[in-house]
């Protein structure tokens, strides 16, 4: 009977002082809950997860970014598809856009007037003009968008060389692609023809040089002054092989070859064209296009400028004698080398927001790779959401109603027995 | 490969090759006054013909009716379109001629009606200076033909630029010489087709 006794006793200490360690520990979190709310709010950080079925938009991304700087613990899951645009001008009159796309999967690409093309799994490039608005790209679950920027050519062009037919239609090709072209084309040794301005080349007034001829070397000094300042060369034809222009040029121009017999009725109207063979290119010099295996057109930058250096000769065959696009082509391909010596576009008008400043190219920034700027801003996708520990708050309530039924527990043990 | 040859149109109608010397003279001129690096010898290039497209201004002349094949009159057209310059000299020189009224009519057929080229036209000073317009020929001047002084040459244009230059001035009579006999002329009758060619070369 006294063990029963005493192990009732026993219990009822315990259970007393549980049900006071209860007490005391619930007090504890108060405390520490009150401690909690004195402290800084970086130091309290609240987790916030999102699950996403789809892009959030820039409002809601860049309010969850504000709370991640501020301290919160902001995570996010879901596969989103990948799509990012860049819009950029092209070098050229014509004031066309250079769309470059990537995602996943095909894509179309809208602005407020409509479709404008589609691109396949991977993305691509299109180039368009006459563009309205900003221009969206989606995969059909992700959309990405930027604003176009008109491009301004920021001068004429120069050609120089001697009165022929190539001189004639390069003009030709470049003033019908939208450029304004002055010349000046050697005649005779004492004679030169001047169309438009008889100036010297200078960055401000021309963009872009062309020199098709060796009876150019007095001005090479000039020219290359001119390249170093920023301007564009294009070296063609004779002017491609001259000692003259050795120091800027991106590689040696050596012997011609003449064109393949087959003339035009061919695929591929340059292999028509004589080439003059470019060898020794230089180490920092870029090859833009090729000829079966010989190098075609190169390109380096000197100095402030760039230097394009083309293997073709009579180029202005490709024009009359090419098939039924060879007029368009030779246009075409006459704006790309001119265009790749061209200096940078100045672009104008670029945002499609009003409010310009900083903060309007930042949200015209994210929109073009939403995907890419969810990342930046709140870090990679997580695969689970995380744990959730109880808030301490939500445990007091139980710890009170431990602590009562044992302390009732108690009382009623000592009443049961007669105790006081 | 030179820079320039004279090219002479060879037409399935009339009498193409009335006038042989012409393109000796020419070439003589462009090699005597400039630097331009011009073909000894000129070549006939059938007009129907894609080997047209090699020569970028051609020469025709004649004095019989004028009529163009369909490949003719498309061949040119085409030619036109890409930058080619068609110079045509009624060689008959008479009052409503053959020559004159069908290659009107075939100008206008493949390519656009001829209208008057102002005489201040940069042709006329695009190498020798020809403030008058285009020079007068010993045929017009002494009554010969039909008897005028035809004040402008004609044209079609494609934009800004000449396509096609017609002359009624009989200038193939007035250049089929030998060049060697230049030496016994006061005044160079060539020196307007000099001008021509440089013309085509730069415009």
């Amino acid at each position: 009977m006294r063990s029963r006794a005493n192990r009732r006793l026993w219990w009822e200490r315990a259970a007393r002082g549980s049900a006071l360690a209860l007490v005391g520990l619930a007090l504890l979190r108060i405390v520490l809950a009150q401690g909690e709310r004195s402290t800084p709010a970086s130091h309290r950080a609240p987790v916030v997860h999102l699950t996403l079925a789809g892009i959030v938009g820039p409002r809601a991304r860049d309010s969850l970014a504000a709370h991640a700087r501020a301290g919160d613990a902001v995570t996010w899951s879901g596969d989103l598809a990948a799509v990012a645009t860049a819009l950029e001008p092209t070098r050229d009159p014509a004031a066309r856009t250079r769309i470059t796309a990537v995602s996943d999967g095909a894509l179309v690409l809208v602005d407020s007037l409509g479709d404008i093309d589609s691109l396949p799994r991977g993305g691509g490039v299109v180039i368009a003009s006459g563009l309205r608005g900003a221009v969206r790209v989606s995969d059909g679950r992700t959309v990405a968008s930027a604003a176009p920027s008109m491009g301004t050519t920021s001068g004429r062009v120069l050609v120089l060389g001697h009165v022929g037919w190539e001189s004639k239609f390069t003009i030709a090709a470049l003033e019908e692609a939208g450029w304004s072209v002055d010349a000046q084309l050697q005649l005779s040794n004492t004679m030169r023809l001047t169309q438009g301005s008889a100036g010297a080349p200078a960055i401000g007034v021309y963009a872009v040089v062309v020199a098709l001829d060796t009876v150019l070397g007095a001005e090479a000094a000039v020219l290359s002054r001119f390249v170093r300042a920023g301007g564009g060369l294009v070296l063609s034809g004779e002017a491609a092989a001259a000692a003259t222009f050795s120091a800027m040029t991106p590689a040696r121009g050596g012997a011609r070859v003449e064109g393949s017999r087959g003339g035009f009725d061919g695929s591929d109207p340059l292999l028509a064209l004589p080439i003059r063979s470019l060898t020794a290119v230089r180490a920092d010099a870029v090859v833009l296009e090729r000829r079966g295996g010989a190098i075609a057109v190169v390109a380096r930058r000197v100095e402030a400028g760039r230097v394009v250096q083309s293997a073709y000769e009579e180029s202005w065959r490709w024009r009359m004698q090419g098939g039924a696009s060879g007029l368009r082509e030779h246009r075409e391909w006459w704006t790309r080398l001119v265009a790749a010596a061209a200096p940078s576009v100045r672009a104008s008008g670029t945002a499609a927001s009003a409010s310009g400043g900083g903060e309007t190219s930042v949200l015209n920034d994210a929109e073009a790779a939403p995907r890419a700027t969810l990342v930046h801003r709140l870090g990679p996708a997580v695969l689970h959401a995380p744990n959730r520990s109880p808030e301490p708050r939500q445990l007091h309530p139980w710890l009170g109603a431990v602590a009562i039924a044992l302390l009732l527990a108690e009382w009623a043990s000592r009443r049961a027995r007669g105790a006081a | 490969m030179p820079d320039f040859v004279f090219a002479t149109a060879q037409y399935d109608s009339g009498d193409w090759d009335s006038a042989p010397m012409v393109p000796a003279n020419i070439i003589d001129s462009v090699a005597r006054y400039t630097g331009i690096d011009v073909a000894p010898t000129g070549v006939i290039v059938p007009l129907g013909s894609r080997d047209i497209f090699k020569y970028p201004l051609v020469y025709l002349t004649g004095h019989l009716p004028v009529r163009f094949t369909d490949a003719e009159r498309t061949t040119l057209s085409e030619y036109c379109a890409r930058g080619g310059m068609l110079f045509i000299d009624d060689h008959n020189h008479d009052v409503d001629g053959q020559f004159h009224r069908t290659a009107w009519e075939e100008v206008a057929r493949a390519i656009g009606p001829l209208q008057d080229l102002p005489n201040d036209h940069a042709l006329y000073r695009a190498f020798f200076k020809f403030p008058e317009g285009p020079p007068t020929t010993s045929h017009e001047l002494n009554g010969w033909g039909d008897n005028l002084v035809h004040k402008h040459l004609q044209a079609v244009f494609e934009g800004d630029r000449i396509a096609v230059l017609y002359s009624s001035k009989d200038y193939s009579s007035e250049w089929n010489f030998h060049p060697d006999n230049k030496r016994f002329l006061s005044v160079d009758s060539t020196k307007f087709g000099v001008n021509l060619v440089i013309y085509a070369l730069t415009r």
